[in-house]
């Protein structure tokens, strides 16, 4: 039974529920009365007995009408999804037919958005989500001090001490809640050759409420059990140490661990992840009153060996609380430093650095997030430039369809939806490449930071599933708008291939913005591998590469530590002595306060001086060595002579000074045979020895301070014998030969070697984060302007085909053809790198903050950049060209 | 969302009620359909011959399970004309709506038979 005509039409009259009910069932009491009035029945009775046997005619209706109505939204979803899924499935069957198009596309598409996907959970991780198993992040801030020092000039830190605490946790009515803590370090967990290398931190009780954290175990230990003077020995361990070590055994509560030879009661665990307000890995938490600086530590104003961390209280803003924190401050300051008494206080969020500010690595990953996206822009360019020459190709389709009669909006759908499509499968490679970038990144450049989310976590899949929608949607706008504009006549019409001038133009466009992102992503490139470059080959004053550093612990030391210091000393000339006769040491010493490691000031007395001038970098600062020492860290004494082994405790005070020193206490005088005294101004006065140069104490770039040494033995007041070890060849050939060394030994309990690099490489950290991954980026924008590039002239010369071969016929050289065509890609990037240095120079001094001691316009980088650009332009225009000069004139006036 | 689980059959100048169980008036209306395409009038008066005017079910129920059936797509609708030349609705089964009444059957006769076996036992059972 075929439907009637007339319900074609009834859908456009709006399709009616009630109305095709009521026409039914007006249909049915005819027939019903008609059949009563066969039986005999008057008309009247005939529709009383109808309406009889219908029933309760209004409920019926009620119910007819809603099922009605039911299915007909259903089926006016079925309708628009049926369409879109069969747009959909006639785009998939196009693509299909172009695998090289589409895979291309896609992957293209994949590398820009994989860029983005890995830097976004980089700047995620690090800055927009606060610390794991903080609740609330963004109410959370760190305090920080900003003070002026008349010589030190301004400066912002973090680290303060136990009564900037107390205060603001006593009276700061914008808090509601303040903790303190101190940065991780390293400890040992057990004793002896089996003890585990774990990381120690101290926090008051109050840390844990303030940040919101919940044990997995146990509990978190209380204020009766953090005070002065002293706490309860009690330890609140990690869940990755739980797991690890105790086998994630809930009787770990109430059990005792041995640290460092000290008991403590393990009284709960803390979630995996947690590691407080920083980013450093924590694995056991002790109280705050355990471990401090000095017996005082709770009313000193001079230790300063903590952060605050504070929750702001509900409806306080930072910058209120700031002010309040400011005069309390300020109000109870009774330590002994002017400058700390006026000092600012200033609450910021707790991933700025402990200086106050972004970190650098930080800083650059919001750089090279801009940096992916400019590499999207790239790559969507070349997209555009790929659908729009796909689409110049299908004109002829195109017109074919639109005349048999597609509409012009269901044609923009269904190149849209092709083109939505092809980013799906780009958003789904992007994921991916995303998330080997994320891997790779974090394993390699950012190892040290504590991770808490997978790579590709929900929030970056979102987050680059939208950078990519919005991509493909201005894509498929794009070619899109282009197609529905094609003129069927001209389409249809044989030979004419591309719309002519101006969407070569739109191309052409396309490909100059591209060769100018290219030059500015490789000038970055080059800038952050010149910095790296700079930093590495900065002058530290010594040659750390092969130097390792050793910690010795020897066995049945009494607990005093001077009476310790008194023992140990033989033993560790014992060890290094037999130290220096490995064969594969060059050289061994002592040393109390090492480079990168512990640094020591004292008072120092020179006559004609009333106190010493002040230097930016502070000290002066003290060292005590053996003979070696500088040898050993591969540093030249450059005047004088090193100590010997006759200088000794007990022997004349010596000292040997940095020619920094030097030169400001002595200018224009002969140094060696002047004395200073130490500590006390009636000490006995040390005599000069010696000229060294400065050594870096503990940054590649840092303000120069005054240093000088003496020998172990004569030292008062410093401890913290370290053995420190020049290899021969190869430092971790040395570090083995030590090992074994430190193993056969009776007398030590452990040694922990490591080389002096390990803890300096960091701090090439940013630069090296900026070299890598803006080459990274830059060569991929170069690869893929380069590709633009060719498939533009590659276009370009198939577009021509006829030309060329009327020029070919005409007796033009092949020579001219490819200078012709070479030409128009030359001009495109020359456009292009003009446009760059333009955008370099207007950028430029926004990363100069970020560079080691360099300009950003720097001329020879944007020349080698450029040339570099040049060349690939010129490859890849050759490779069309050449193939123009094969156009056979015959066939190219032929075809169409 | 009104569900009839039971469906009236009512008096009807004299004929005996007669109560349907759940499912019965919309097996009985697919089997009528299994000749072919009906409007409802005829599904109605299939009935009512069929079962000699034993069964008499009230056109509202049937009306609405036929749309309800038509809604679980057991049977489909088309506008037709009548033999009489009037515009009508027509419903046909759909294999859905044959495969249910298939198993509907299948259920009826074993329904029958497990009832008739008990109104049949003389003895009770030990």
């Amino acid at each position: 039974m075929s439907e009637p005509r007339w319900r074609r039409y009834s859908r456009f009259l709006r399709p009616s529920v009630e109305g095709d009910i009521d026409d039914e069932m007006a249909f049915h009491f005819r027939m019903r009365v008609e059949q009563f009035m066969r039986d005999g029945l008057s008309r009247e009775d005939a529709e009383r007995r109808a309406r009889e046997q219908f029933g309760d005619m209004s409920s019926a209706r009620t119910e007819m009408v809603g099922i009605g109505k039911r299915s007909a939204r259903r089926a006016d979803w079925r309708d628009r999804w049926g369409s879109v899924w069969q747009d959909a499935v006639v785009g998939a069957r196009a693509l299909r037919r172009e695998p090289t198009f589409a895979l291309g596309v896609m992957l293209t598409l994949g590398i820009g958005l994989g860029a983005n996907a890995t830097m976004f959970g980089v700047v995620d991780g690090l800055m927009l989500r606060g610390p794991d198993h903080v609740v609330n992040a963004t109410r959370v801030d760190r305090l920080y001090l900003s003070t002026h020092d008349p010589v030190r000039g301004d400066e912002t830190r973090s680290s303060t001490g136990y009564v900037t605490y107390v205060v603001l946790r006593d009276h700061a009515k914008s808090l509601a809640a303040v903790a303190a803590y101190t940065g991780a370090y390293d400890s040992q967990l057990g004793s002896g050759w089996d003890a585990k290398q774990v990381a120690l931190a101290n926090a008051t009780w109050d840390l844990f409420p303030t940040l919101g954290v919940r044990p997995v175990a146990g509990r978190f230990y209380g204020a009766d059990e953090d005070h002065p003077p002293t706490g309860s020995a009690v330890a609140v361990i990690g869940e990755r140490l739980w797991r690890s070590q105790f086998g994630g055994d809930q009787s770990i509560v109430g059990r005792t661990i041995s640290i460092r030879d000290h008991q403590y009661r393990v009284v709960g665990v803390a979630p995996e992840g947690f590691n407080g307000a920083d980013r450093q890995v924590v694995d056991v938490w002790l109280p705050m009153s355990l471990s401090h600086p000095r017996p005082d530590w709770w009313t000193t104003y001079s230790a300063q060996w903590l952060r605050v961390v504070v929750r702001l209280a509900p409806g306080a803003t930072a910058a209120r609380a700031s002010a309040e924190a400011t005069s309390l401050l300020r109000a109870s300051y009774a330590g002994p430093n002017p400058v700390d008494r006026q000092a600012v206080a200033s609450f910021r969020p707790l991933w700025y650095s402990n200086a106050g500010t972004p970190s650098p690595v930080a800083k650059v990953s919001v750089w090279l997030l801009g940096v992916s996206l400019t590499l999207l822009f790239i790559v969507a360019a070349n997209v555009a430039n790929l659908l729009l020459a796909r689409t110049a190709r299908r004109r002829h389709e195109m017109a074919v369809r639109v005349a048999l009669g597609i509409g012009r909006f269901r044609l923009l759908r269904l190149l849209s939806t092709e083109t939505l499509l092809l980013t799906g499968g780009g958003i789904a490679f992007g994921l991916g490449l995303g998330w080997l970038g994320g891997r790779l990144m974090r394993a390699t450049l950012l190892s040290d930071i504590a991770w808490s989310q997978p790579v590709i976590d929900p929030r970056v899949a979102l987050a680059t599933s939208a950078v990519g929608l919005c991509t493909g949607l201005v894509l498929a706008l794009f070619p899109a708008w282009q197609g529905g504009r094609s003129d069927v006549t001209s389409g249809l019409k044989a030979g004419e291939r591309d719309g002519g001038g101006r969407r070569q133009l739109i191309r052409s466009s396309l490909a100059v913005v591209q060769s100018a992102l290219s030059l500015v992503l490789l000038t970055g490139a080059a800038l952050f591998v010149d910095s790296l470059n700079r930093v590495r080959n900065v002058d530290l004053g010594f040659e750390p590469e092969k130097v390792l550093r050793v910690w010795v612990s020897f066995k049945g030391l009494p607990a005093d530590w001077q009476k310790a210091n008194v023992m140990q000393t033989p033993m560790y000339k014992d060890v290094v002595a037999r130290v220096a006769q490995l064969p594969s040491v060059a050289f061994a010493a002592l040393a109390v306060g090492t480079p990168w490691g512990a640094g020591f000031s004292d008072d120092v007395f020179v006559s004609g001086f009333d106190s010493l001038p002040k230097m930016k970098g502070g000290g002066p600062f003290e060292s005590a060595i053996s003979p070696g020492y500088f040898a050993t860290l591969g540093a030249t004494v450059r005047r004088g002579r090193d100590f010997t082994a006759a200088d000794r405790a007990g022997s004349d005070p010596v000292a040997i000074v940095s020619d920094l020193m030097a030169r400001t206490l002595w200018p224009n005088q002969e140094v060696l045979g002047k004395c200073f005294r130490i500590s006390k101004a009636d000490a006995p006065c040390a005599r000069i020895v010696g000229i060294v140069p400065v050594l870096h104490r503990q940054n590649v770039r840092e303000d120069p301070a005054m240093q000088y040494y003496i020998p172990l033995g004569q030292e008062a007041g410093i401890s913290g014998t370290a053995i420190l070890v020049r290899a021969k060849h190869d430092v971790t050939e040395t570090q083995r030969d030590l090992e074994t060394l430190f193993r056969s030994r009776p007398d030590i309990v452990r040694a922990q070697t490591d080389p002096l690099m390990s803890t300096i490489d960091p701090e090439f950290r940013p630069w090296q984060l900026g070299a890598s991954m803006f080459g990274a980026f830059g060569v991929l924008a170069v690869i893929v302007a380069a590709i633009g590039l060719y498939s533009l002239i590659a276009y370009q010369v198939a577009d021509k085909t006829r030309e060329i071969g009327v020029r070919i016929a005409l007796g033009a050289t092949g020579g001219r053809i490819v200078r012709h065509i070479v030409a128009s890609g030359m001009a495109t990037t020359l456009i292009g790198i003009a446009l760059g240095v333009v955008a370099v120079m207007a950028t430029g001094r926004f990363i100069e903050p970020l560079l080691f001691d360099e300009r950003a316009v720097n001329s020879g980088i944007l020349l080698g950049v450029g040339s570099a650009l040049v060349v690939f332009a010129a490859i890849a225009s050759m490779v069309p060209a050449f193939r123009a000069t094969r156009i056979d004139p015959i066939r190219a006036l032929r075809a169409d | 969302m009104i569900d009839t689980t039971t469906i009236d059959a009512s008096v009807i100048e004299g004929r005996r009620p007669m109560e349907f169980m759940q499912g019965t008036l919309d097996v009985l209306i697919l089997r009528g359909l299994t000749w072919g395409p009906k409007h409802g009038y005829a599904v109605a008066r299939w009935i009512e011959q069929s079962s000699e005017d034993a069964l008499t079910v009230l056109d509202g129920a049937l009306y609405t399970s036929l749309h309800r059936m038509e809604e679980r797509g057991w049977i489909t609708a088309e506008w037709g004309v009548s033999p009489q030349g009037r515009r009508a609705k027509f419903y046909r089964l759909t294999a859905a709506g044959r495969r249910q009444l298939q198993a509907e059957r299948q259920s009826w006769a074993e329904y029958v038979a497990a009832v008739a076996k008990v109104m049949h036992t003389s003895a009770q059972p030990a």
